[in-house]
């Protein structure tokens, strides 16, 4: 399954406006790609541990949790969690302009129904 | 200068664990930690009660008192402290429990030479994350607010005289209720909003006189609520000039000057906090909010209509300034804590900036929440299926 939501990630989430992304799996291993040099591989598995932790807690907040936009100052975090507890995130600039919130909305809903997620 | 030392304890009630893990982290930080430890809560509490501890580590999984809870006491009693939480086992849910209790990191006890060199790691890293001002209670300077809030809570009866270079003004409290204010020659609202907003002065604490006049009478939350919301309209005049009628909107205004969709006008909503609420889910989701003056109706479509369920307003200190049905408002102030916490642990070494919101998206619900220097908003929307003609 690691295999595959890697193969994935690479294959799909290159969408226009994405600086960064990665997956958090549940052994809390990272597989994480950059597309700018401002975002390091350690700092963003950080801010996957980070974003996993806060999906932990939703769920037994009982908030939703199809998926979660952290706003920055300069950046949004887009994440999602699947059932089995692997984390998607990918980070654009904040200017909604500069991506296609649509698109990133319908990735983030297919990362969650790969392979029998939720 | 000497470098400056770290002060670490460990809380566990295992003495055998406690003694390697003394040895152990002394060695690893080659003597730059001072590591303490305590074989009980008790005994970690006149430690921290004693000594300045940078970082506590505990196994929550002690005799006579819960973890949790014992966890969530130091988090309220010791705010500053970073606080790790090491332990054997436990289950995802009572790890998500402890990072919604305070703890900063959960780590799992180490087995090999390999597992202590790494502990060592992750508590030496955390330990180089700055402490900064922000919801964890790290500024907790008690303003005009906080002692009037702490009064009207106690029902008090006191005076409260404020003095800065150009004014003079007094806040009466009278068995917790606020009956007057008057600061120069206004009085009443008025002069208390005045007061509220005065950005310096000292106060003066005084037992209570009977007012010249009784000039006030609405609840003191209110009060509260809407002086603060007149000094940041008074702070971002942006706010007056679009129609926002509450300092809790910059969200709205942040994504509609973005341009991240049209603004649609909120729908009737319970309340001022409330209004602000609809805003951030009508800015955000213009897919679902049909616009207002929309044309006339060709064939009935479903829209979903946003209807707020809760709204949580907080200082910085934890105290509730505003709710409208929030059942459990220590659970969301909790979660509002943990998020400060997780957002500023997240954007460390990322070129993003300061965190401003967390939204929360389900598919019939949405949770919006918003940290600002002085305060932190909860909101959670429902959206109800409309038909509705498009």
């Amino acid at each position: 399954m690691k295999e595959f939501l890697q193969q994935w990630v690479s294959g799909r989430a290159r969408l226009p406006g994405v600086l960064a992304c990665g997956v958090r799996f549940s052994d809390k291993t990272s597989f994480t790609q950059s597309w700018s040099p401002d975002f390091s591989v350690q700092n963003l598995d950080h801010a996957w541990r980070c974003a996993s932790d806060a999906f932990q807690v939703l769920k037994i907040n009982f908030f939703p949790s199809e998926y979660v936009r952290w706003v920055y100052e300069k950046a949004f975090l887009y994440c999602a969690r699947r059932e089995d507890g692997v984390c998607f995130g990918l980070f654009t600039a904040n200017d909604p302009q500069s991506y296609d919130r649509a698109a990133i909305e319908r990735l983030l809903a297919e990362f969650r129904a790969l392979g029998g997620g939720a | 200068m000497p470098p400056k030392r770290t002060t670490v304890l460990f809380v566990d009630d295992d003495a055998g664990f406690l003694d390697v893990v003394q040895k152990l982290m002394q060695a690893f930080s080659e003597g730059s930690w001072d590591v303490l430890t305590a074989p009980a809560a008790a005994h970690a509490l006149a430690l921290l009660r004693d000594r300045k501890i940078d970082l506590l580590v505990i196994d929550v999984h002690m005799p006579v008192i819960d973890g949790l809870q014992f966890l969530g006491l130091l988090h309220r009693k010791y705010p500053n402290v970073v606080k790790v939480v090491l332990t054997g086992d436990a289950t995802e849910q009572y790890r998500a429990a402890c990072l919604s209790n305070g703890a900063e990191l959960f780590l799992e006890k180490p087995v090999s030479q390999k597992g202590w060199q790494d502990l060592f790691n992750a508590l030496d890293e955390l330990l180089k994350f700055q402490p900064e001002e922000g919801f964890r209670g790290v500024l907790r300077r008690v303003g005009l607010q906080d002692v009037l809030q702490m009064e009207c809570l106690a029902r008090s009866s006191s005076v409260l005289e404020i003095v800065t270079e150009e004014f003079r003004g007094s806040v009466f409290v009278q068995d917790g209720q606020i009956i007057h204010a008057e600061v120069g020659e206004q009085s009443g609202e008025a002069a208390f909003n005045q007061l509220l907003s005065l950005s310096g002065g000292e106060f003066n604490h005084k037992p209570f006189s009977e007012p010249p006049a009784r000039t006030i009478s609405g609840s003191w939350e209110f009060l509260l609520m809407e002086a603060a919301r007149k000094r940041d309209e008074a702070k971002d005049p942006v706010l007056d000039q679009t129609g926002a009628d509450s300092g809790v909107s910059t969200a709205a205004q942040v994504e509609a000057d973005q341009g991240d969709s049209p603004f649609a006008p909120p729908p009737p909503s319970p309340g001022v906090a409330a209004a602000s609420a609809a805003e951030l889910e009508a800015v955000s989701e213009p897919e679902l909010v049909p616009a207002l003056e929309a044309a006339p109706p060709q064939r009935p479509v479903q829209t979903r209509r946003p209807k707020i369920d809760e709204v949580l307003i907080c200082s910085t200190q934890g105290d509730v300034l505003y709710e409208w049905q929030c059942a459990d408002a220590n659970a969301r102030i909790r979660f509002l804590q943990f998020l400060s916490q997780k957002s500023w642990q997240l954007r460390q070494g990322l070129p993003i900036g300061q965190f401003q919101r967390l939204e929360i998206e389900g598919a019939l619900n949405r949770v919006v929440t918003q940290l600002d220097p002085d305060r932190a908003l909860f909101v959670r929307v429902s959206r109800t299926p409309v038909e509705t003609s498009s």
